[in-house]
């Protein structure tokens, strides 16, 4: 029978009409339903069959993602008993195309023929002569694969390096194996490049369409790869993405746990306790997609605690995502304290090691990439946030669980226009649970700070910059730690050095590459360090409780802008113990950005004002006492 | 869920649909001929300027995957070298790899594996950024001509992976750098004279006296005719202790070549040679 098949596959014709059933397979305990196909490299294997079904067989040397677009042509041909006119023009007019592509790519590529049904009885095949099957999966492969893939959908090197971390042994090849669990629908597979439905190839696994084409020694040919998510593993147009069938996903996904009990270490405020409840009732009346627009530090994660729990409760997972990696940390550690370390697991960086689904999985957008299956909620933290805002990549794979998910929760403190207009549902909550309005920034104009611009272009260090001094003096003098927020990255060994140079001690620099970031995190949380000098990685989801801001050169255009300034002004005061602080954009001349987002701090206070939100000593903040973007030089501070 | 099973997404929507999405694919397509989508600077995502140079050129190529910045936070090599290997070496002379070898091997790379150009290689090995190979081959070349005016290869060749490896990986980023750097010397590429033919270990996992006999006799040159009588110019991504090349151009010596000598991307040194500058 397999030189049939390889015949079959040299010519790249489809089977049909076969009833084979190999001896070692036994597939009248499985209930296997659809006809399928098989694909590359190893034509006897690749097949999916049924007793007494059709059998499809594709060309061996027909690349993964082609298969998939022949498969998704000849179905439709086959299912349906008489086979429209136009369909069959618009399929080998694809395939001619292809072939042009090819051949454009320098490729020794042969002809592929349009594959015409051929009928091959079942009285030509021998039980015999499947050899390809002596490989099984064993009953701890499966257990591991199951394990691996759960809530995940992944590249084959990928599983194999998760499959390692398991600890299971395989003999044979890891596809071979894995080809018996996708015909037994345990696994579905897909390539992780296929076209989309304009004819344009597009990466499966986050939907970019900014696709390389390079030669890959895998394969052996021009292969395309998607260039976008290659940071997570290559994508390439002859690698399988391995996940488990709906069913299967369901079927792992339901835990039999008790619900879980919630430990608040205080009391929701009146404001979040109102929106809490708007959340919960939404979700019951089959809310998809709700957004929380909360002011900075109002506590608005604490806010869908009640909906994660009665999600969890109902036996579904809850996926917790934030664009930022130190956010997560907090968030899971946050997480951990409320619901027990049982119900929760981390995904982030170095975190991701030991794996596992668990009901509430917190993870940074990019693990949302290899993520799969329907959770039951998915809560979207500082959706406006770098670099989720920025890369459709992250946008493209949390619409994706999004969309396979019950609803949809986005939470910021700074929606985007376009947010605003498009959520269905708008949950506010304008104040902090303290009842403390939110500090107002002071403009600080400093011509010296034109030397810090590029102060990598200069010979010596520059002298540290006045209003940053102004800043510190008025920090010691209210005996709070000082937050430096820098433009780039480049600025803060020099401005830490600066620092030092005026006599301050106790100071450290962090940025995205910095080793020490999350022991530079605790210690300034601990009160070890007078001042930290920061990129805008600290910006956002983040509690120091003893703190003042100071922004660096606040006018710079595309890092500062408006939803940014406002996050850094929001990390004073959130406290109980220090509800109040001060905030100071240092600038040569002050942006619209600026103003905007002073703009903004105040409306929000005027509105928790008018709400009765705040406490009873500033019911007088009434509109227009403060005035917006209003501009001091140096030393106009008041002590 | 019911969604999810239809993965199709060339099946998926009907003809209008489909119409339609194939008239705003072109309709971006033209957009992208007037407002073309910036690239971005391989190491800090930031998008880049427009190239430094009205024409075509080597520099031009370099401009289109890294920033102004991020050239300049390259830690290139810099005086006192060792004078065999080209690692930076404070105490003058032979540095200690070169001093315990009986046959020394000349080479030259011009950066040092820290900070940023540690990340460089990281991207153009594992993270498949194979668009960097080439610019940075130029690199290579440029350091070779100047650390070595008076030589010149008569062929360039890449350190080769193992098959499995290679297939593996899908490239052999050490062949994409010795593409860059046979177009700016403008000498021919020999990618199939040196094969590796035993499978090895990650050598940045192992001791020196290990790296030595983990690569030991793990080359060979199908056909010596192709070599012989040559001088060649191995190339690598990165020299640690000259293990790999060694036992590369020790196969190419027994093979006939008359010179070998190597170039790579970027070298490890002591952080304690690197403070004297």
């Amino acid at each position: 029978m397999s030189r049939y098949f390889l015949w079959a596959a040299q010519q790249g014709i489809i089977l049909s009409g076969c009833s084979y059933l190999p001896a070692k397979l036994d597939v009248e305990r499985v209930p296997i339903k659809p006809i399928f196909y098989g694909i590359t490299p190893e034509p006897a294997v690749e097949l999916r069959f049924s007793a007494g079904k059709p059998l499809y067989l594709l060309s061996a040397e027909v690349p993964l993602w082609l298969a998939q677009l022949l498969l998704s042509m000849a179905k439709p041909r086959f299912q349906q008993a008489a086979v429209g006119c136009w369909q069959r023009l618009y399929f080998q007019a694809r395939v001619s195309y292809l072939r042009r592509r090819m051949q454009s790519q320098l490729l020794n590529w042969e002809y592929i023929r349009p594959p015409a049904p051929r009928v091959l009885r079942s009285a030509d095949m021998h039980a015999g002569d499947w050899e390809c099957c002596a490989a099984m999966p064993t009953p701890e492969l499966t257990s591991a694969v199951l394990e691996a893939l759960k809530a995940r959908r992944l590249l084959e090197s990928e599983l194999e390096t998760a499959l390692a971390r398991l600890g299971a042994v395989y003999d044979g090849q890891l596809r071979v194996l894995l080809h018996h669990l996708v015909l037994h629908h345990i696994l579905q597979r897909e390539s992780a490049i296929a076209l989309n439905s304009y004819g344009r190839l597009h990466c499966r696994r986050c939907g970019s369409d900014r696709i390389h084409w390079a030669w890959c020694a895998k394969c052996g040919s021009h292969c395309p790869f998607c260039g976008d998510c290659r940071n997570m593993g290559v994508a390439r147009g002859c690698s399988a993405l391995y996940s488990l069938t709906p069913q299967m996903q369901a079927h792992t996904a339901r835990h039999v746990q008790a619900v879980p009990k919630m430990n608040l270490p205080f009391a929701l405020s009146s404001a979040q306790a109102a929106a809490s409840e708007q959340i919960v009732s939404a979700m019951r009346q089959g809310a998809k997609e709700i957004t929380i627009w909360a002011a900075c530090g109002a506590g608005k994660t604490e806010v869908v605690y009640a909906a994660m729990r009665e999600v969890v409760g109902r036996g579904k997972r809850v996926l917790l995502l934030t664009p930022r990696r130190d956010v997560t940390a907090e968030l899971y550690a946050r997480l951990q304290g409320v619901f027990g370390a049982d119900y929760v697991v981390g995904l982030y960086g170095a975190a991701e090691s030991n794996y596992q689904a668990s009901p509430i999985m917190v993870a940074t957008t990019h693990q949302a990439i290899r993520l799969d299956g329907a959770f039951g909620l998915v809560v979207l933290d500082e959706c406006d946030a770098y670099p989720y805002r920025t890369e459709k990549m992250l946008q493209n794979a949390v619409g994706r669980l999004a969309r396979q998910g019950g609803c949809f929760i986005q939470m910021t403190a700074t929606p985007s226009p376009l947010l605003r207009r498009h959520s269905s549902r708008l949950v506010y909550i304008p104040a902090r649970h303290h009842g403390h309005p939110l500090p107002v920034p002071n403009v600080l104009q400093d011509t010296g700070l034109r030397l810090w611009r590029t102060p990598e272009m200069t010979q010596s260090l520059p002298p540290c910059p006045e209003s940053v001094i102004e800043a510190l003096i008025r920090s010691r003098r209210e005996k709070a730690q000082l937050l430096i927020f820098v433009p780039r990255r480049l600025l803060v060994a020099p401005l830490v050095e600066a620092l030092r140079q005026v006599g301050v001690e106790r100071v450290a620099g962090v940025h995205s590459g910095s080793e020490n970031r999350d022991e530079i995190r605790t210690a300034f949380k601990e009160g070890q360090l007078e001042a930290v000098v920061a990129t805008t990685i600290f910006e956002r989801g983040l509690t120091f409780p003893q703190v003042n801001v100071a922004v660096l050169l606040a006018e710079t255009r595309q890092i500062f802008d408006n939803a940014a300034l406002v996050q850094m002004a929001g990390r004073v005061g959130r406290t109980t113990t220090r509800p109040q602080g001060s905030v100071w954009f240092t600038c040569v001349q002050p942006s619209q950005a600026m103003r905007q987002a002073i703009e903004d701090i105040v409306t929000l206070n005027e509105m928790a004002a008018r709400a009765g939100l705040l406490a009873s000593g500033y019911v007088d903040v009434a509109p227009g006492k403060l005035k917006p973007g209003e501009q001091r030089g140096i030393g106009d501070v008041q002590a | 869920m019911s969604k999810r099973s239809s993965v199709d997404p060339s099946m998926s929507g009907s003809r209008w649909q489909r119409l339609s999405g194939w008239v705003w694919g072109l309709l971006r397509d033209a957009g992208e001929l007037v407002l073309p989508q910036t690239c971005v600077c391989r190491l800090c995502r930031r998008p880049l300027p427009a190239p430094p140079l009205p024409f075509a050129c080597y520099v031009n190529d370099l401009y289109a995957c890294l920033c102004r910045e991020c050239i300049h936070s390259l830690a290139w090599v810099q005086p006192p070298l060792c004078p065999q290997c080209g690692r930076p070496w404070r105490h003058g002379g032979l540095c200690r790899f070169c001093l315990r070898r009986r046959h020394v091997l000349q080479g030259c790379s011009p950066l040092v594996y820290t900070g940023a150009a540690q990340e460089l290689v990281r991207e153009l090995k594992f993270r498949a950024v194979c668009e960097l190979g080439r610019p940075l081959g130029y690199i290579i070349g440029a350091m070779v001509r100047s650390a070595m005016p008076d030589w010149e290869p008569q062929a360039i060749i890449p350190v080769p992976l193992h098959a499995d490896r290679l297939a593996a990986r899908g490239y052999n980023q050490a062949e994409l750098l010795s593409q860059g750097v046979s177009h700016f010397l403008k000498k021919p590429l020999l990618h199939q004279a040196l094969l590796r033919t035993r499978h090895t270990q990650p050598q940045s996992a192992l001791s020196v006296t290990e790296r030595v006999k983990n690569v030991h006799a793990a080359f060979h040159v199908p056909h010596p005719a192709v070599v012989a009588n040559k001088r060649l110019l191995l190339v690598d991504d990165v020299h640690t202790t000259g293990a790999t090349v060694h036992a590369a151009a020790s196969a190419l010596w027994h093979a006939g070549a008359t010179t070998v000598r190597f170039a790579t991307l970027a070298v490890a040194a002591n952080t304690a040679d690197l403070s004297e500058r």
